[in-house]
């Protein structure tokens, strides 16, 4: 782990404490993902560990692991690169983000969502929402249903009355 | 029960916005907790439902084409159901008293004026509820009677896009105009389409209050003649108006301005107009700002441009070469400004007096790089330089000064300013004290480049 001299450099490293206790050491560069973690760094209160109530280490380790890989080193001192190279640059990414998400189960999936929320970290719940979409796409309510494993609390008068009023959403 | 469909309402309805309508109503059935979501959704879309409840109706096709007399019964009463069902949703939302996301509406009219008050309500009620996405399509059967756009839309604090078709705007009156509305004068996207008769009203009202990112604007069949005429003047203005703008924020770190301006549907417009307008994808920047700005003006076809560091250099259809280039970015904003054009060609004449237009408001200073490779272009050779020129300046050199010395020779001036034009008995203006001026050949001579070389700094 990089010691605290490495601030010299601007790399300067926060401390993040998960709810079970953890403590996860994030760059600076990387942490600005987080709208949370931004505002803090720029109200100057990120001495010490910073804890996330919210967020469980495995959920935390996979949002870290996120930030690190969709951060640049050196977004500002790079110059444009070709219109290809960055098309390229672009659809590896697309293909890491989907791997990334499909490689979750129900449970961390869950997780990540509350998580990104909590730490506000816009691409990444984005990206965990249309993946739920994406289950709940083309399926029939009963379908969907079986998959959250929902039970119905309406009457059938009540359920009668929903596909009158959005009559149109169910043919 | 799955840990997913447990999830709080923000996510939730963030989940829904990757959903299609249909599919997001369809939710509400799932259980109460899901209804309730559903209920206070902050995305009301009602262009499936139209569609649906209209049942692909010949009207909603093609409007124009509706025959009245045959349908009409059927229609009202869908149409009956169909405000009735928008009305219903849109109350029970606002009961609610969430802020809203979107609101995009289709809806097809039979009668303008008796209709208009439910849309002025509607409109009403997505402002009170501080909506940020603004869609409205509305369709009537002639273009005499649209719908006109209630002036509550300037009032729209929230509104970050904007997108209207079909209807008109009256500009602000006097009093909103005087007591600086509260339209965010920085509105996100400004999607416009419009009948080619009103676009130009619609267009200015808006660009008085606000100063759109993205402008894009459709064009219906129809005379693209004139059309294209209006457009170039609307768009100058707006360029004008934004490049105002642009400078009094020159410090700010992210300016806002105009990113992409296009024109949808051009493809059935005659080839002549095709490609009159193009579309303009860069993101623009101060410099590529002053290029797009010539492509959009010029008229000519799809600019050939590419963009490596600072440096925009696009040749339009051959013709017109123009190199717009931040010197010294960190100064002062140097600009170097390059014309080269065809003097004979009308089409340049708008160009060239139009790009230059939009410096004047900037004042920058015009150079040449003596360092720059010669052209190609063995046509006339035309360079305008001057620190305040204004489009009518130009174009008064283009049209009285240089086309009697004939396509062969070109002339720089240098100093082309209002004392410097005079006008004869006829009010023609003429152009005078050529003081330093030269003709000369075209070809790149040192002389030529080193005089010109001198008045840049």
């Amino acid at each position: 782990m990089s010691t605290p001299s490495s601030s010299v450099f601007s790399y300067r490293v926060l401390k993040l404490k998960s709810s079970d206790g953890e403590i996860f050491e994030v760059k600076q560069t990387v942490a600005v993902q987080s709208g949370v973690l931004k505002q803090m760094m720029e109200d100057g209160c990120t001495e010490g560990e910073i804890p996330l109530n919210n967020v469980d280490s495995p959920t935390l380790a996979k949002i870290i692991e996120w930030c690190n890989k969709h951060h640049d080193d050196d977004v500002e001192g790079r110059v444009l690169s070709q219109e290809k190279e960055k098309e390229k640059e672009k659809a590896d990414m697309k293909r890491w983000e989907s791997e990334f998400i499909d490689a979750l189960n129900r449970d961390e999936l869950y997780f990540l969502l509350i998580g990104s929320n909590y730490m506000n970290i816009k691409e990444l719940l984005d990206c965990a929402a249309q993946k739920v979409a994406g289950m709940v796409k083309g399926k029939t309510p009963e379908a969907i249903r079986e998959m959250f494993n929902i039970q119905s609390d309406f009457t059938e008068e009540e359920e009668k009355a929903i596909r009158k009023e959005n009559q149109w959403a169910f043919n | 029960m799955d840990k997913l469909s447990e999830l709080p309402p923000f996510i939730i309805h963030h989940i829904m916005s990757h959903l299609s309508a249909k599919e997001a109503a369809q939710t509400s059935i799932l259980s109460k907790r899901w209804k309730a979501q559903y209920t206070s959704f902050p995305v009301l879309d009602f262009h499936e439902s139209y569609t649906y409840i209209m049942g692909g109706d010949e009207f909603s096709r093609n409007p124009a084409n509706f025959n009245p007399n045959r349908s009409t019964k059927r229609f009202c009463k869908n149409l009956r159901k169909f405000i009735k069902f928008v009305d219903a949703s849109l109350v029970r939302f606002c009961e609610l008293g969430f802020s809203m996301q979107k609101f995009r509406l289709i809806i097809g009219l039979l009668d303008v004026k008796q209709s208009s008050t439910v849309l002025d309500r509607w409109l009403g009620l997505v402002l009170e509820n501080r909506v940020k996405e603004l869609d409205f399509k509305v369709q009537t059967t002639s273009r005499q009677t649209m719908y006109t756009l209630s002036q509550t839309i300037y009032f729209a604090k929230s509104i970050i896009s904007l997108k209207l078709s079909g209807c008109k705007l009256e500009p602000p009156c006097g009093d909103i105009r005087e007591s600086s509305p509260s339209f965010p004068r920085e509105i996100g996207n400004l999607y416009v389409t419009i009948y080619e008769d009103h676009f130009a009203k619609l267009l200015d009202g808006l660009l008085e209050v606000c100063y759109p990112r993205t402008l894009s604007v459709s064009l219906h069949r129809g005379t693209y003649g004139p059309f294209f005429v209006e457009m170039q003047a609307v768009v100058i203005r707006m360029i004008s108006s934004v490049g105002g703008f642009l400078m009094s924020h020159l410090e700010d770190q992210n300016p806002l301005f105009l990113d992409n301006f296009s024109v949808d549907n051009l493809k059935d417009a005659p080839r002549q107009y095709r490609n009159g307008i193009v579309r303009i994808p860069l993101n623009w920047r101060f410099p590529e700002f002053c290029a797009a700005a010539a492509h959009v003006a010029s008229h000519m076809g799809p600019p050939v441009g590419h963009m490596q560091e600072s440096r925009l250099s696009s040749t339009i259809a051959g013709y017109c070469r123009c190199v717009v280039e931040v010197i010294a970015p960190e100064e002062d904003n140097l600009i170097k400004v390059e014309v080269i054009a065809p003097v004979e060609d009308k089409l340049m004449e708008g160009s060239v007096s139009y790009l230059l237009s939009s410096f004047k408001e900037m004042s920058i200073k015009a150079m040449y790089d003596p360092r720059a490779p010669p052209p190609d272009w063995d046509d006339s050779i035309l360079f305008v330089y001057g620190e305040k020129i204004s489009k009518r300046m130009v174009y008064y050199s283009f049209t009285n000064i240089l086309r009697p010395v004939g396509r062969s020779s070109s002339l720089i001036h240098k100093n082309i300013k209002s004392s410097n034009i005079l006008l004869d008995l006829e009010l023609n203006p003429h152009l005078s004290d050529y003081g330093l001026a030269n003709f000369h050949q075209v070809f790149w001579g040192s002389t030529a480049a080193s005089q010109v070389h001198y008045l840049g700094r």
